[in-house]
């Protein structure tokens, strides 16, 4: 049921990292999972059409500004993901006035910080709009932190700092953070699902798993929590 | 596990447990549609925090030139109806008025 838009107009912060690994995944369960790539490059569709991979996860490319209401409205999937383009633009602020829930990825940078508080602004602004038609309208939204230290590994005092800095200004995040791993790279480079990368010496697989497990599970947890099952 | 923390593997970890998560995805039902929301309102509100369209306007050439003389037809109409009328003449490479005269052709009374 939830639409999960997965945005920041800053590039390169992990958004279809996160939304190919989160969606491949919860296919992976069972669950029916659509991804709509809104990102121009179409790094999904490529993903999907150009590799070999035998996951049931659908994947519609080419959306456009205008196409979007009516593509949302012909799905019929347990969970759609929007993976938006690395720019502010229309597409990326009506597919948030149009989701459930947004996801917000973003790197241990000044940059990617500021770029990341826009966005968290345009779903509170896109809240307080469709609130005007429908008072119980919620868009809740979380941070994920991206390409952070593996368990174990020393943790930089730029993120221990902006994971304060999160706290204090009452923005909601992950409690789960998405770690630097040589799989999730290869999951591009093969065109395949992490599961699917069994046979390839590509890092910690297992350690890789358990991160997206947890990371999937907790996005469970707070959709549950935000109303937004059955 | 060593009572001193001497734990040799660190690094090694267990499969994910699946089953827990796979019930907990039954609670969610498929998505159906939904009502629309005010595009006008929703595009003001990302403008002011810079939220622009990047998508070209795509430029129309007259295929023919007309025999017949031709008048003005201005519309206002509200944006998500705007939007799809624009998205099928793309869709289906016609000038806005070549959807008008099909559609008119369709009319019978």
């Amino acid at each position: 049921m939830p639409i999960i838009a997965v945005s920041n107009p800053k590039g390169g912060v992990g958004k279809s990292t996160v939304t190919l690994l989160m969606a491949t995944y919860l296919a992976e369960q069972g669950a029916s999972v659509c991804v709509l790539d809104a990102d121009p490059n179409q790094p999904i569709y490529d993903w999907k059409t150009q590799g070999e991979t035998k996951t049931t996860l659908d994947v519609v490319g080419g959306i456009k500004e205008s196409t979007l209401m009516d593509v949302l409205d012909g799905l019929s999937h347990q969970f759609i993901f929007i993976d938006l383009e690395g720019t502010a633009s229309v597409m990326v602020s009506r597919s948030i006035a149009m989701s459930d829930f947004v996801i917000v990825p973003l790197q241990a940078s000044a940059v990617d910080v500021r770029q990341a508080a826009k966005a968290i602004r345009a779903v509170r602004d896109e809240e307080k709009v469709a609130q005007r038609s429908n008072p119980n309208r919620r868009i809740p939204y979380r941070v994920v932190m991206t390409r952070t230290p593996a368990p174990g590994a020393p943790v930089s005092s730029v993120q221990r700092q902006l994971e304060k800095e999160l706290v204090a200004a009452g923005i909601d995040r992950f409690k789960t953070n998405l770690a630097e791993r040589l799989a999730y790279k290869a999951v591009f480079v093969e065109r395949l699902t992490l599961t699917e990368l069994k046979d390839m010496k590509v890092g910690n697989l297992v350690a890789a798993k358990q991160n997206i497990h947890t990371l999937v599970s907790e996005l469970i947890d707070t959709l549950q929590q935000t109303g937004q099952s059955a | 596990m060593s009572k001193f923390g001497l734990d040799m593997n660190p690094g090694e970890v267990s499969e994910p447990r699946n089953s827990d998560l796979a019930s907990r995805l039954a609670n969610f039902p498929p998505s159906a549609p939904r009502a629309p929301i005010d595009i006008q309102a929703a595009d003001a509100a990302g403008e002011s925090l810079g939220f622009v369209s990047r998508e070209a306007t795509p430029k129309r050439r007259r295929r023919v030139v007309p025999t017949e003389p031709k008048r003005q037809l201005s519309i206002l109409m509200p944006v998500s109806k705007y939007d799809s009328f624009v998205a099928y003449a793309d869709r289906h490479r016609l000038t806005y008025e070549e959807v008008i005269s099909r559609l008119m052709d369709r009319v019978t009374d």
